[in-house]
């Protein structure tokens, strides 16, 4: 090749390297962060799915025992399996 | 008969400038019986010397000492006031003063303006007695530039940035866990633009060059605007940071 | 937790409006920053660097420096700082909003702007450092723009620090709402002062200003979809911190029963 066209074109192949990286680093930033951000949303939502289905207990136990000792009992019981439904979530 | 009691009777409401010079004084007469504030950053700042003679001492001959002395000057002020601001709201929260400030009912700005003065008269003594006796230990052998008088401007305007914006941010940290690391991550950064003027216009006095005027008046106009904006946000935002 | 106020403008909530325009708005900002990094590859001129010696006639034009294919970080690097910023002023918006009504909804939107602001900042760091890296062989000048976006790194990581270190609700929003307005006030006067002030001792070369029309196009193209990008990404995490937000509320709520 002419060597002036080679001095023309010198800096393009020793760039490639740098080039490609900061593309793929910015890409990598981001995605990395939108990875992040739905799981998180993923195991709130399940949490939410479980926090609602022991209050929609809770209210139906509650409902279903006429007397108060039996509504204390029933409110404990609920709230027990609430918070033993909850931990292994939360542990997750 | 009856107004004229209540007129005997009323109290004086104390006007701003009235309060201002009373919290100020409060500050003031506190630090003159005790006087640990400016002892401690005085010590400190004497401590830093030292460290500095350690770090230049191979190459104390071969360097262009007056060049680097203003950035070195600076630098030891900016952990000095780090110390110093640490330290100005500890015994506010010890022993409760701040509460019983905050129940007279005055404007929230006149304790900034009062807390930022009280905490810019212990940094400029402190500078009194540190920059002389950095020029004692370091630039005894340079010759002095005519122009050398002219780095109180910048100290001064540093001074007074530094001040303003530490007390704001020591006010935010006094009530949070890592009190002193989290005032120099919050404070290095938010003073940096000024640290930069103050640092140029220093070295340009110091040096006293032909043309030092040109690299002297830019940054002393923006080290002046920096503080105009900054105190007037921080005037404006201490209401909502005491208060909470 | 209103979804609306009794005043006139509603508190901001996931699920409303803004998430309706979230799916169009995200297709549009991956399409135009595609279009915009192909633009930028095979549309936009090269930019001359070094002189060489002598002369080619490439295609129809007369060439006699060297073409730098390096300069095409730039057409990402600018919209990326300008984005960053942009949501730097979403996060004051909302924080001045916080300090006048004292609705905790505003802080929430403040913080995920601020994240967001950090991502982007990053963002811009990387790719400036490595065109730094090619251009001058050197990994970090201190020369205006990437002093400002260090600063700006710096101060966007210690709100985050100093919302850790702050249990109480409402302080930790205050607190994080006076560092916002703050930091959004010393970013461009930092901007100003090391671009103003005269460094005698490093002579900072300076490039061409003004760009040619091809350039120009490019990089607005660019910056349009990084900030449909940014505004994705931002509704994204909002609707994921209320929904964690949500969870906390019920969670407490059961345990009070």
């Amino acid at each position: 090749m002419d060597p002036v066209l080679q001095d023309i074109y010198s800096t393009i192949i020793p760039s490639a390297p740098f080039i490609i990286a900061a593309y793929a680093l910015l890409w990598a930033a981001l995605l990395i962060y939108v990875i992040i951000s739905v799981r998180s949303l993923k195991k709130s939502e399940a949490q939410l799915a479980v926090l609602e289905e022991t209050v929609a207990s809770l209210k139906a136990q509650r409902a279903a025992a006429p007397t108060a000792e039996g509504a204390v009992s029933a409110q404990q019981a609920a709230s027990e399996k609430a918070a033993e439904a909850a931990a292994p979530k939360i542990a997750e | 008969m009856a107004q004229q009691n209540r007129q005997r009777l009323a109290l004086k409401h104390p006007s701003t400038f009235a309060q201002y010079r009373t919290l100020l004084s409060k500050d003031l007469r506190q630090e003159f019986r005790t006087k640990e504030m400016v002892t401690s950053m005085g010590i400190f700042a004497v401590l830093v010397i030292i460290v500095y003679g350690a770090a230049l001492a191979l190459t104390a001959q071969s360097i262009d000492i007056a060049s680097m002395s203003g950035g070195l000057i600076w630098a030891l002020i900016v952990f000095t006031s780090l110390t110093g601001l640490n330290r100005s709201f500890s015994h506010e929260k010890e022993q409760g003063c701040l509460e019983g400030i905050l129940l007279v009912p005055l404007d929230r700005s006149v304790i900034y303006l009062a807390k930022a003065t009280s905490n810019f008269i212990f940094l400029a003594l402190v500078e009194v007695i540190a920059v002389p006796l950095f020029m004692f230990f370091f630039m005894t052998t340079v010759p002095f530039a005519p122009t050398f008088g002219m780095i109180v401007w910048p100290l001064l305007l540093g001074t007074i940035g530094m001040a303003g914006v530490g007390t704001m941010l020591a006010t935010i940290t006094a009530n949070t866990r890592s009190r002193d690391v989290l005032l120099a991550v919050l404070f290095i950064p938010l003073i940096y633009p000024l640290l930069y003027a103050c640092v140029t216009a220093t070295t340009a006095a110091i040096l006293g060059s032909a043309q030092w005027m040109d690299l002297y008046t830019m940054p002393l106009v923006m080290a002046a605007g920096y503080d105009v904006i900054m105190l007037l946000a921080c005037w404006v935002l201490y209401g909502f940071a005491v208060s909470a | 937790m209103a979804d609306s106020q009794k005043k006139k403008r509603p508190v901001p909530e996931a699920g409303q409006w803004p998430d309706k325009l979230l799916v169009p708005v995200l297709v549009a900002g991956v399409v135009l920053t595609t279009v915009g990094f192909l633009m930028a590859f095979l549309y936009a001129a090269p930019v001359d660097g070094a002189e060489v010696n002598g002369f080619q006639l490439i295609g129809s034009k007369l060439v006699t420096h060297r073409q730098l294919l390096s300069q095409k970080i730039f057409y990402f690097h600018m919209p990326v700082a300008i984005v960053s910023f942009v949501m730097l002023i979403a996060a004051a918006y909302y924080a001045i909003r916080f300090l006048a009504s004292k609705n905790q909804r505003y802080d929430t939107c403040s913080r995920v702007a601020m994240e967001i602001s950090l991502l982007f900042v990053i963002g811009t760091m990387i790719t400036g450092d490595l065109w730094t890296r090619f251009e001058w062989g050197v990994w970090w000048t201190w020369d205006p723009r990437l002093t400002t976006y260090l600063i700006l790194m710096l101060i966007v990581i210690a709100y985050f620090v100093m919302r850790n270190s702050v249990d109480d609700p409402e302080r930790r929003a205050t607190y994080g709402a006076v560092i916002s307005i703050i930091a959004f006030i010393d970013v461009p006067i930092c901007m100003m002062v090391t671009r103003l002030i005269p460094t005698s001792i490093h002579p900072v070369v300076v490039r061409q200003n003004g760009m040619a029309p091809d350039m120009t196009i490019t990089v607005m193209v660019c910056l349009v979809g990084m900030l449909c990008v940014a505004y994705g990404l931002y509704r994204l995490r909002f609707r994921t911190v209320r929904i964690e937000e949500r969870v906390e509320a019920l969670k407490e709520q059961l345990e009070e029963e």
